[in-house]
C-alpha cells in the first residue's frame, strides 16, 4: 500500500465546460476507489456552471460513499462566484478527514 | 470547443437573433407609420430593442449598448405614452434600425468595435432622438400604467427563477454570466443554487446544465426588462420572473415545477420574502392540485417547437439522402435483374420506399416560408415610394408559401428589381392617376402559391401598364426587331427582357441603375424557373416567376450517346421524334412545317463510339427558342439529385452539374439554355464563315 497523497489531485486551470467531463470522470474515479477527495484549486483561473456542478456532483457523491471531501487553495475568483451563487456554505470541508488545507508541500 | 469557439457560435447566435429582432422591428415600425394603434406593437419594438441591448451588454458589445439605450429611452417615453407616434418619429427611428442592422453586420463580419465612421453617423441619430427625449426636459419615467407597476414600484422586489436549457452550457450560455448579468439592472438580494437537480453521478453528463437558480432581485426594472435578459435562451430553458403581483397560480405553478424538491423551493421562497405569504404558497399549491404539473409540461413541450439547424449540415443530409437513393435504386436494379427471392425483392421495394420518405422529410427540412423575404420590401416600397412621391400600399399574399432556402437567397435580387421596375415606371404619379380616375393610392401586389411542382412569385402592379407600342418601336430603333415586322403581344412583352433593352425614356436612379430586366431573366433562368409577363394598358402589369420547388433535385430525362448517359432537365424537353433520314446528314429537320435546328450530343461533346443505326431527336425549348438534341438512345425520365461541378469544370459550357445513376456511372446534365446558346453562336460562327 502506498501512503496516502498528501498533496491531494490538483484541479486543472479551466475548471469549466473545457475540462468538466474529464475532471468529472477523473474525481469519481478517485472516489470509486475508496480515497476522500481533497482537491486543490490553485490552478483554477476560469469557473463557469459546469465547473460548479462537477463540484457539487463530487461532494454529493462524497457524502453517499461516506468519503471525505475538501477544496484547498481556493482562489479568490472562485470563492466570489461561490458566494454569488449562495453556495460559500455549501462546498466545505466533511470528514472523514481529507486533509487539512494547505498541506500540500 | 474551444472558449474561443464557443464565444463565436454564441456571437453567431446574438447576430442571427439580433437581425430576425430588428427586421420584426422594422416591420412593426412600418405598421405603426401605417396608422396601427396598437399597444402590443409599441411595447414589441421596445422590447426588440431592449433584448439587443441586454444581449449586447452580455458580449460586452458596448457601441450597440450605448447606441440602443438612447433608441430605447425614446421607445420607453412612447411606451409611457409621453411622446406620440407620428410619421416624424417613425422617421427617425427607421434609421436607427438600419444603423444597428450596420452594426449587427459589422458584428457578424468580425469587427467587436465600432468603427469612426459607424460613430459619427450614430451620433448624428442619436442627436436626432434627442428632440424626443428633450421634450419635457428631464421628465421621471413613465408614469406607471398599471397596479402591478405600482405595486412594483413600492416593494421593488421580483423573483427570478432560472433553469437554463440542459443544452446551454454546450452553446457557450452560462447562468452564472446571466446572474452578473442581472446585478446590472438592480441588487441581487439572494441566489438560491438548487444542486438537487443534478442528477446521480452514472447519469450525469459535465456539460449539460442543471442547476436551479432562485434569485430574489430589488430593481426598478419591469418584470417584461428582467424577462427580456433572457430572451436568448428562452428556448428549452425555464424562465420564470414573479412579483408580489403575479398570480398566486403562477407562483404555485413555480413550486410544482420543482417536482420532488417543491418543498425546498417553498421553503426558499419562502426566506426570500419577495412573494406571498409561506401560507398562502401552501395553500394555492394544494389547492393548484396536481393538475398544474401536466400544464407546465404541455408548455415545455411548446416551446421547443422549433429548432436552429446550420445550413451545411442540412445540405450534407441531403447529400447523403441523394446518394442514399441512388445506391438504393443500384440495388434494386440488381436485385430485379438477378434471380432473387421474391422476399429480397419486396424489402428492397420497402426500402426504396422508405428512402423516398426519408428524401422528402430532408428536402422539406431546407423549406422556409417566403413571408421573410416579402416582408424586406414593405420598406423597400415605402422608401422608393418616398422618393419617388407616389403613395403605394403594398399587399403580400401567401407569405407562408414554402421555398427551398436556396431558392430564396437567389430570388431576392430579381424580386427586388421588379419591385423597383413596377414602383418607378409601372405605378403612374398621383396626379396621372387621379387624371385616369383610379384611386390615388396605387397598389403593388407580392404573391406566391404552389403550382404542380413549381412556386409562383407573382409581382403585380395597378399602373399604366405596358405601352406595346412604345416597347416595339425601342425593339425597333436598338435592332432587336426588323421593321415592320408584326409581333404578338406576349411576344412584344417579351422584348423586355432582351439584353439591352430598357424603355425607360428617363433614367432614374432606381431601376436605371444598369442592370435590366434580361438580368432578372438570367437569374431566374439559372434557377431553372421562367418568367412571363402580362400587362393591361392602364390596368396594370404582372410579372410571373414561375421556380421549381428545390434546387436539389430535378426530374430528368435520361439519355444515350455511344457508351455515355446525358440527363436533360424534364421541364425544358417538348417531345421525342424520330430522326428522318432525310435529316442524316443536315444540321436541321421538318418538324411538322417548322424548321428545327439539329446539334448531335456526341459531335459536341466528342463521344466516341458507334453510332446508333436509329437516332432519336430530343426537341428542347428555351426561352421559345426550340433546338433537337440528336442521341443514341432515350432513357425515359429520372428524378435526379444535381451534384455540382468541382471549380476545376466550373467553365464546362452546356453542363449543370452531374449525377450518378443507379449502375454508379456519372451523367452530365445539361444546361438546356447555355447549349441553346452555344449551338447558335455556333451556327452563326459558320454561317459568317461561309458569308
Amino acid at each position: 500500500m502506498t501512503a496516502p497523497d498528501t498533496s491531494g489531485l490538483r484541479l486543472p486551470a479551466e475548471l469549466s465546460i473545457q475540462n468538466a467531463a474529464e475532471v468529472r470522470a477523473e474525481l469519481l474515479a478517485v472516489l470509486a476507489s475508496g480515497d476522500p477527495l481533497t482537491l486543490d484549486l490553485s490552478e483554477v483561473s476560469e469557473f463557469d456552471t459546469a465547473g460548479l456542478q462537477v463540484l457539487l456532483l463530487a461532494r454529493r457523491e462524497a457524502v453517499g460513499l461516506n468519503l471525505g471531501f475538501a477544496l484547498t487553495d481556493v482562489p479568490s475568483t472562485v470563492l466570489d462566484t461561490l458566494a454569488f451563487v449562495g453556495l460559500d456554505g455549501t462546498l466545505e470541508p466533511i470528514g472523514p478527514s481529507a486533509h487539512s488545507a494547505g498541506s500540500r508541500s | 470547443m474551444s472558449f474561443e469557439a464557443e464565444m463565436q457560435s454564441a456571437l453567431a447566435t446574438f447576430v442571427v437573433e439580433a437581425t430576425e429582432l430588428l427586421s420584426d422591428m422594422e416591420a412593426n415600425l412600418l405598421d405603426l407609420e401605417d396608422g396601427a394603434v396598437d399597444e402590443e406593437i409599441v411595447n414589441a419594438v421596445f422590447r426588440a430593442a431592449h433584448t439587443i441591448k441586454g444581449s449586447a451588454g452580455l458580449f460586452g458589445l458596448d457601441h450597440i449598448v450605448t447606441f440602443t439605450h438612447t433608441v430605447e429611452s425614446v421607445l420607453d417615453r412612447v411606451r409611457g405614452h409621453e411622446i406620440a407616434v407620428s410619421p416624424r418619429l417613425i422617421g427617425a427611428l427607421l434609421p436607427c434600425k438600419d444603423h444597428l442592422a450596420l452594426l449587427v453586420d459589422g458584428i457578424a463580419a468580425g469587427s467587436l468595435v465600432s468603427n469612426a465612421a459607424l460613430d459619427t453617423s450614430g451620433l448624428a441619430l442619436q442627436a436626432d432622438l434627442e428632440v424626443f427625449l428633450g421634450e419635457d426636459g428631464a421628465a421621471p419615467p413613465a408614469a406607471p400604467s398599471t397596479d402591478t407597476a405600482t405595486e412594483m414600484a413600492a416593494t421593488g422586489l421580483m423573483h427570478v427563477s432560472l433553469r437554463f436549457g440542459t443544452d446551454s452550457l454546450r452553446s457557450g450560455m452560462d447562468p452564472i454570466s446571466f446572474l452578473r448579468y442581472l446585478t446590472t439592472l438592480g441588487e441581487l438580494r439572494s441566489v438560491t443554487t438548487l444542486a438537487e437537480l443534478i442528477p446521480t453521478a452514472e447519469q450525469m453528463d459535465a456539460e449539460s446544465c442543471y442547476l436551479g437558480f432562485e434569485v430574489s432581485l430589488r430593481t426598478e426594472a419591469s418584470p417584461a426588462e428582467v424577462e427580456a435578459v433572457f430572451d436568448f435562451v428562452r428556448e428549452d430553458s425555464d424562465i420564470r420572473v414573479l412579483t408580489v403581483a403575479s398570480a398566486a397560480s403562477d407562483w404555485a405553478d413555480l413550486i410544482d415545477s420543482y417536482g420532488p424538491h417543491a418543498d425546498r423551493v417553498r421553503d426558499i421562497l419562502a426566506a426570500a420574502g419577495d412573494g406571498p405569504q409561506a401560507a398562502v404558497l401552501t395553500a394555492k399549491t394544494i389547492e393548484a392540485g396536481p393538475g398544474t404539473g401536466v400544464k407546465f409540461v404541455d408548455r415545455r413541450a411548446a416551446e421547443v417547437g422549433t429548432i436552429r439547424v446550420d445550413a451545411t449540415r442540412l445540405d450534407l443530409l441531403i447529400d447523403t439522402v441523394g446518394e442514399l437513393l441512388i445506391a438504393g435504386a443500384g440495388a434494386a436494379l440488381g436485385a430485379g435483374s438477378l434471380n432473387t427471392h421474391e422476399d429480397l425483392r419486396n424489402s428492397i421495394g420497402e426500402v426504396m420506399r422508405l428512402i423516398e420518405g426519408v428524401r422528402d422529410s430532408a428536402l422539406r427540412l431546407r423549406m422556409v416560408p417566403i413571408g421573410a423575404t416579402f416582408a424586406r420590401f414593405q420598406r423597400v416600397v415605402r422608401d422608393v415610394g418616398k422618393d419617388l412621391g407616389k403613395d403605394v400600399a403594398l399587399v403580400l399574399a401567401g407569405g407562408e408559401t414554402e421555398v427551398d432556402k436556396g431558392l430564396i437567397e437567389h430570388i431576392g435580387d430579381p424580386l427586388m428589381h421588379l419591385v423597383r421596375n413596377a414602383l418607378d415606371h409601372g405605378i403612374e404619379s398621383t396626379e396621372d392617376r387621379i387624371a385616369a380616375g383610379k384611386p390615388a393610392r396605387g397598389t403593388l401586389w407580392l404573391k406566391a402559391y404552389h403550382d404542380s411542382g413549381s412556386i409562383v412569385v407573382v409581382v403585380e402592379d395597378d399602373g399604366g401598364g405596358i405601352n406595346a407600342e412604345r416597347v416595339l418601336a425601342k425593339a425597333v430603333e436598338s435592332g432587336l426587331v426588323e421593321p415592320g415586322a408584326t409581333l404578338s403581344e406576349k411576344a412584344v412583352y417579351g422584348l423586355i427582357f432582351e439584353p439591352g433593352f430598357s424603355t425607360a425614356t428617363e433614367i432614374s436612379n432606381l431601376s436605371g441603375r444598369g442592370v435590366g430586366m434580361d438580368v432578372v431573366k438570367r437569374n431566374v433562368t439559372a434557377l431553372h424557373g421562367t418568367i412571363d409577363i402580362d400587362s393591361r394598358p392602364g390596368l396594370g402589369t404582372a410579372v410571373q416567376i414561375r421556380l421549381p420547388l428545390t434546387l436539389a433535385i430535378i426530374e430528368g430525362f435520361m439519355v444515350g450517346v455511344g457508351g455515355a448517359t446525358f440527363v436533360i432537365p424534364l421541364d425544358r424537353v417538348v417531345e421525342c421524334v424520330e430522326l428522318p433520314s432525310t435529316s442524316k446528314y443536315r444540321d436541321f429537320m421538318d418538324l411538322r412545317g417548322e424548321v428545327l435546328p439539329l446539334a448531335r450530343l456526341w459531335s459536341v461533346f466528342s463521344v466516341p463510339g458507334e453510332r446508333s443505326r436509329r437516332e432519336s431527336v430530343v426537341v428542347v425549348e428555351h426561352a421559345g427558342a426550340k433546338t433537337g438534341l440528336v442521341v443514341d438512345s432515350l432513357g425515359g425520365e429520372f428524378q435526379t439529385v444535381i451534384k455540382p461541378l468541382g471549380r476545376m469544370f466550373a467553365q464546362a459550357e452546356g453542363v449543370s452539374g452531374s449525377t450518378i445513376l443507379g449502375n454508379g456511372a456519372v451523367a452530365l446534365i445539361i444546361d438546356v439554355a447555355a447549349f441553346i446558346a452555344h449551338v447558335t453562336a455556333r451556327a452563326e460562327q459558320r454561317s459568317a464563315q461561309n458569308a
